[in-house]
């Protein structure tokens, strides 16, 4: 197992590597001239010559990418053209509204998606309704979710903040926005899940062995579905992440995505490099965390 | 069993928001150009149906034409993704080798970054425009398609009447285009169908973050993001155009189920 855990993370260091420079060829190696483009087309001869030197535009491509691969692996993603701070300070600042806005969404998500879905498998009355809101959940794009909920909840009753507010309210909205989707998807995926494995045998046999309701669905009914919905929760991850850029652009908050979005617009070149870098890292790392998981919940697996 | 209500209710859907997008232009003859200052953010009324927008340019107009342009950039950015990701994907699976290596690196590399957040890197490369958010889709789309291809391909050449028309003398191109091509199909239109909705969501996120056709084109996203900041006075400008790209989304989201619920029930 532990040999399994080493090669696992062996696996990750050609793919972050493949990564960093697919992102890096991607965003230097473009038609135009960067510092042109960042600039504006305002600047003087003078000027564009300066910054050309500053942006280390001016090397060869090989070599830019080893000055910004080495200092990279020791943690300095560069300094921001904008504000000229580390763009790691400005990642680190950040990083937490996003981490707590994703995290809340997911942890909602489980629970409304999970509950839910073993309720509708137990219940089928509640499958019809239940069905029809998850189609409504998965087809509303999550920035007209979030206006909506603007526009009634802080607009119309005027119960909760409506944007870039402080305090825990505030983050009310933007995870019942962001939560949506994961929420409806795990619903459908627990309920064809567990209407399988209530049909098996093992479940009548607890039953007829007389154990409770709570203790038969517990450990009988979900532990037998857990695998295919953490497989599930770790694709959703992506979702979550690439959703956080729309979620906090409409709420305003100052996270990550949002900080991505700014800088695309005012071309900070090396915020969007060591961003997308970073967010790529957390999903690779979750992966790996992931796989840490499966091994925890099926004993099966951790025989190899 | 009625298993195929949802094929039907997206594809009635799906017709509907096709069929206006074609004929509403020439139906509903109001530019969706023409300013009129003096009568910005009104409400619905006769010369309006669905009133103005921040300009005075006629709403049901903006999202008639809009909406061909969402569901153009969505449905050419995923049929080229989905073209490119099958060769990619069939190709690599059947001839296996140091080309199956490079594909699936590729794949695994472009799969490490999330969706939404590739399609972001990509729409800011390229100039913002209709086409290049096309592109965009088309890369965001063309990963997952490579991927279950190749899957395909794997399973696929081992089966007997594979084995027998290399044995026959078939050439690779060849079995590629009259075995593993058609017999691929089924999953292609279950696949392409779940994946127009996702694109339609990232095309129009996109280009509500400002990364799509610039003003003033169209486009339902932008719409929904030049709108957001009228939505105090003017909250139609917002709900209107989110609602039809929910509809469409809807649709495909159907259609997808749909499709995918006959094709595990063995048609």
């Amino acid at each position: 197992m532990f040999s399994y855990l080493l090669r696992r993370i062996a696996q990750t260091i050609p793919v972050l590597l493949g990564l960093s420079l697919l992102i890096f060829l991607l965003l230097r190696a473009l038609p135009g001239d960067p510092a042109l483009l960042y600039s504006g087309f305002e600047a003087t001869a003078e000027e564009l010559a300066d910054l050309r030197e500053r942006m280390g535009v001016n090397k060869p491509l090989f070599s830019q990418y080893l000055s910004f691969i080495g200092p990279a692996l020791r943690g300095d993603l560069g300094t921001s053209l904008r504000s000229g701070r580390p763009v790691l300070t400005e990642l680190k600042m950040r990083l937490p509204v996003t981490a707590e806005l994703a995290g809340l969404s997911l942890l909602s998500a489980c629970f409304l998606g999970i509950g839910l879905g073993i309720s509708a498998a137990i219940k089928p009355k509640l499958i019809t309704p239940l069905y029809l809101l998850s189609i409504l959940g998965l087809s509303m794009p999550i920035y007209w979710l979030g206006l909506l909920l603007i526009l009634f909840f802080s607009i119309r009753l005027g119960w909760l903040p409506p944007a870039g507010g402080m305090g825990k309210s505030s983050l009310i909205l933007p995870v019942v926005t962001l939560m949506s989707s994961t929420a409806a998807s795990l619903f459908r995926l627990t309920l064809s899940e567990y209407q399988e494995v209530t049909a098996q045998e093992y479940m009548r046999v607890a039953k007829a062995k007389g154990i409770s309701s709570l203790r038969l669905h517990y450990k009988h009914g979900l532990r037998n579905t857990l695998i295919p919905l953490v497989t599930f929760i770790e694709l959703e991850f992506g979702n979550l992440l690439g959703g956080a850029v729309l979620t906090e652009s409409v709420f305003a908050l100052n996270g990550i995505g949002r900080y991505l979005v700014t800088s695309v617009v005012q071309r900070d070149y090396p915020v969007i490099q060591g961003a997308v870098m970073l967010i790529c890292s957390i999903f690779i790392f979750i992966h790996l965390v992931m796989d840490l998981i499966y091994l925890a919940i099926d004993p099966r697996l951790r025989r190899r | 069993m009625k298993r195929n209500w949802q094929t039907y209710l997206g594809l009635i859907l799906l017709g509907t928001m096709v069929a206006v997008a074609l004929l509403g232009p020439a139906l509903y003859r109001v530019s969706p150009f023409d300013q009129d200052l003096l009568r910005a953010l009104e409400g619905p009324s006769q010369a309006h149906p669905m009133g103005t927008d921040e300009l005075g340019r006629d709403l049901l107009s903006r999202i008639i034409h809009g909406l061909g342009t969402t569901l153009l950039i969505s449905v050419s950015g995923v049929l080229l993704g989905a073209s490119v990701g099958t060769v990619l994907g069939l190709t690599a699976g059947y001839f296996g080798g140091w080309w199956d290596h490079l594909a699936t690196s590729c794949t695994e590399v472009l799969l490490a970054i999330p969706g939404f957040l590739l399609a972001l890197v990509i729409a800011v490369i390229l100039k913002s425009s209709q086409l290049n958010l096309s592109i965009a889709v088309a890369i965001f789309t063309l990963p997952s398609f490579a991927r279950l291809m190749r899957a395909k391909a794997l399973e696929l050449r081992e089966r007997d009447y594979i084995l027998a028309a290399g044995a026959l003398g078939a050439k690779g191109r060849q079995i590629l285009r009259w075995h593993l091509l058609p017999n691929s199909m089924p999953l292609l239109y279950t696949l392409i169908a779940q994946r127009l909705s996702s694109a339609l969501l990232t095309a129009s996120g996109l280009s509500f973050l400002g990364l799509g056709p610039q003003p003033p084109i169209p486009e339902l996203g932008s719409m929904l993001n030049t709108g957001r900041e009228y939505l105090w006075v003017a909250p139609h400008l917002c709900t209107l155009p989110g609602m039809v790209i929910t509809l469409c989304i809807m649709g495909f989201n159907l259609l997808g189920n749909g499709l995918q619920h006959s094709s595990s029930n063995g048609n």
